[in-house]
């Protein structure tokens, strides 16, 4: 099964009803509480069968918030072993994606993806509830990708944890006909201003 | 029993009026003029000073002068606007929608096209040129004064006579020269 | 001889919205000890006034927690006036209290919404936080955040709200009490909710001032202390402003001064919106604190009485901020009184004293 971005419109939310596991990972709440107001009337995921567990063995979703710092890293690494496959994780907020405001802070490890593998990173702070929905939907398409390949008896596609990884820069220009941008080669970009 | 009935008027209510989800993603939501979603910038406005760099609470924002280029990392970035208000060319903007989620992380850098890059080098030259020239034009000013004042005291030196005794030591005996000369200046 | 057992109680906990770990001792089905462990929402954020500017800091401690968010980034904002004497426009004062009001108001309804959780009562978390948007819809509209506000800065509030505005705010939280007081109603009036929070976790008048207890825990137990009765700021313009106390001092009695505080902040807005005066909402602040200069400053958040202490050092950085929220206060009080009660009273005692884990550890 080849690797589909998932489109907004597309009806992938409909084939299965994940449930959720939510862990807050010091955040200061304002994820946690849109996560929770996701599940209320208002934003209602339940509408697509999306349950909030409190087990972890039951979830197919862990939904993460917060720059890890180190006591929450063996929780967090303890809750995300006892999920089973297969699991997606989704880094809720821009502490999870990356540290936020606490990035220079002197336990922080910086986000989620430095300590297990995200799939699906939902920036905002805090992060709106309709993102949060749209990264769901994203979520689901990779959860049948990986029930695929499981099915198929391949190794099931995980990310990598980005311990110590530098994030990629993309250029964009005014004549940029696509809008996603050029990405830039880290080698070139010392030499960014000899090209021109 | 008494609290049986309490949420009845309410229940009742919603049978009969518009029920209170909104069904995204299937409706789309609309969103108000303050809302905070994402920063833009208009790159050709930007005369790259740094400002919104320094004062980023996060560190998500690069500039760099010699490339003319802006980059922000949109994984950091907490919206505060804090860059929008203190640019001093208003050339950032706040959108109201926010930025989409994705698969993986990358920093969002904004440059000129080939062309404004010519136009911008050419402008930096040109002010550099001008720089030059301005330079240039107040030192043969500095140096024509000085000239002007050399050739003033030795006139006025060649006409008095103790300036004469004292002259030929150094610059002790420049200043006393000057002074004798605007002293012999002033007479005559 | 009853046998005595540990049950680890979190950090992640279906009831709990945040991580705390509690080792409960128990004998058979009662607890005898609480021994709380805290620590996994330590972010060392008090260590970044060495890394960014005293401006550039309201950001951060906005972001000390998200409920509180507006009363931090209002106590910081004071701190700093006190530190550098600065005159705030009245107007601004008003905003600020408005805004600090409605925050109290979506905190209170968000608690109450996580206390019927705990115990099954879903229907009414549902309810409680329909209403709640209703508010999140005046925090986007008029500052562009729902959680996170960026409204108060050091020298005033960043931009000016219309009289029509507030008007407009003031008819749509008329508009929220009726439907409020049905909700209200329904948790209070419940047969079933009196039995389960009824005589469950007493903490008396005596014990509340000895484990220096303060917000809606201490004044459910008779004790009425609250910060806005000094009448600093915009607090002064209001008619007569009494704190809602019970001598009750159970769970029962800090879910009634919750609920009530509620009512009292929707009239607190009304007034202030109906006194408010014209003028400008923003002073520019000029050079940085005074070498050894040091100010404190106390405000009445949802939780309790917070306080604000920062020094400075002849810099653009802070020497020193240092914060003491409400919950850091309430915890010892919840642990004594955690000792006696069943296990299956637990989550109402935790939930009853409103923890904000994020705001205690920063």
């Amino acid at each position: 099964m080849s690797v589909k971005d998932t489109s907004k419109k597309g009806a992938s939310y409909v084939k299965k009803s994940p449930w959720i596991i939510h862990y807050d990972a010091a955040s200061c709440n304002g994820c946690d509480i849109e996560v929770l107001a996701s599940l209320t009337p208002l934003y209602d995921v339940e509408r697509f069968g999306i349950i909030n567990t409190g087990n972890p063995r039951h979830a197919d979703i862990f939904l993460v918030t917060g720059s890890v710092n180190e006591q929450a890293k063996p929780v967090i690494e303890q809750i995300y072993s006892q999920m089973v496959e297969p699991k997606v994780v989704i880094a809720c907020g821009i502490c999870a994606c990356s540290g936020g405001v606490f990035k220079t802070c002197y336990n922080t490890m910086g986000g989620i993806d430095q300590v297990i593998p995200v799939d699906v990173y939902v920036p905002g702070c805090a992060v709106r509830p309709e993102a949060l929905i749209d990264g769901v939907v994203r979520a689901l398409d990779i959860l049948e990708q990986k029930r695929a390949a499981m099915d198929a008896g391949l190794p099931v596609p995980t990310p990598e944890v980005k311990l110590g990884v530098e994030t990629p820069r993309v250029l964009h220009t005014q004549d940029d006909p696509d809008e996603s941008g050029t990405p830039i080669e880290p080698a070139a970009q010392g030499g960014e201003g000899a090209k021109r | 029993m008494s609290g049986l009935f309490k949420l009845g008027k309410m229940t009742l209510q919603s049978l009969f009026s518009k029920p209170a989800t909104v069904a995204y993603p299937a409706e789309p939501r609309e969103y108000y003029p303050m809302t905070r979603g994402q920063v833009s910038i208009d790159i050709a406005a930007c005369i790259q000073c740094g400002t919104c760099e320094r004062g980023c609470p996060t560190g998500c924002l690069a500039v760099d002068k010699a490339n003319y280029t802006w980059s922000i990392n949109r994984y950091q970035c907490v919206q505060c606007q804090h860059c929008v208000r203190s640019c001093p060319v208003h050339c950032l903007t706040m959108r109201h929608n926010y930025t989409e989620s994705a698969t993986e992380k990358h920093v969002d850098v904004y440059g000129l096209t080939p062309a404004q890059r010519a136009v911008k080098d050419a402008e930096a030259r040109a002010r550099a040129e001008k720089q030059a020239k301005a330079r240039e034009a107040a030192l043969a000013k500095k140096r024509a004064k000085a000239q002007a004042e050399k050739g003033g005291a030795e006139k006025a030196a060649g006409t008095g006579a103790a300036s004469a005794a004292k002259g030929g030591a150094g610059t002790t005996a420049g200043s006393g020269d000057a002074s004798g000369g605007d002293e012999g200046a002033r007479n005559a | 001889m009853a046998k005595k057992t540990l049950v680890p109680f979190g950090p992640q906990h279906p009831v709990l919205p945040e991580p705390v770990h509690l080792d409960l001792v128990l004998e058979d089905e009662t607890v005898v000890q609480a021994v709380p462990q805290v620590g996994y929402v330590h972010r060392g954020l008090e260590n970044l006034v060495d890394k960014r500017d005293f401006q550039q800091f309201t950001y951060i401690a906005e972001r000390i927690c998200g409920i509180c968010s507006f009363g931090h980034s209002m106590g910081y904002s004071q701190a700093v006036e006190n530190l550098m004497g600065i005159e705030v426009p009245e107007r601004a004062e008003y905003l600020r209290v408005i805004f600090h009001e409605m925050s109290r108001m979506h905190s209170h309804l968000l608690w109450l919404g996580l206390a019927a959780d705990a115990f099954g009562f879903e229907s009414l978390f549902m309810h409680s936080w329909r209403l709640r948007e209703r508010l999140l819809d005046i925090f986007e509209r008029t500052t562009g955040g729902r959680v996170i506000l960026n409204f108060c800065i050091p020298g005033g509030v960043v931009h000016d709200i219309e009289n029509t505005e507030l008007e407009a705010i003031v008819s749509t939280l008329r508009g929220m009490r009726e439907d409020y007081d049905q909700i209200a109603a329904t948790f209070l009036d419940d047969a079933s909710v009196r039995s389960r929070l009824s005589g469950v976790g007493y903490l008396s008048k005596a014990d509340a001032r000895t484990y220096g207890c303060v917000g809606p825990m201490a004044r459910a137990s008779g004790w009425d202390v609250d910060v806005r009765n000094n009448g600093l700021g915009a607090y002064s313009a209001l008619a007569d402003f009494k704190p809602v106390t019970s001598q009750d001092g159970d769970c029962y009695a800090r879910c009634q001064v919750r609920v009530e505080e509620v009512r009292q902040s929707i009239d607190i807005i009304t007034e202030l919106a109906s006194k408010i005066p014209d003028g400008e909402t923003l002073v520019k602040i000029k050079g940085n604190p005074a070498e050894g200069a040091e100010s404190l400053t106390r405000i009445e958040q949802p939780r309790g009485e917070a306080i604000y202490y920062i020094k400075g050092n002849g810099t653009k950085f802070l020497e020193r901020c240092r914060v003491r929220t409400p919950t850091s206060t309430n915890i010892p009080g919840m642990c004594a009184t955690l000792g006696g009660s069943d296990l299956a009273d637990v989550p109402n005692i935790v939930l009853t004293i409103d923890p904000c884990i994020s705001c205690s550890e920063r």
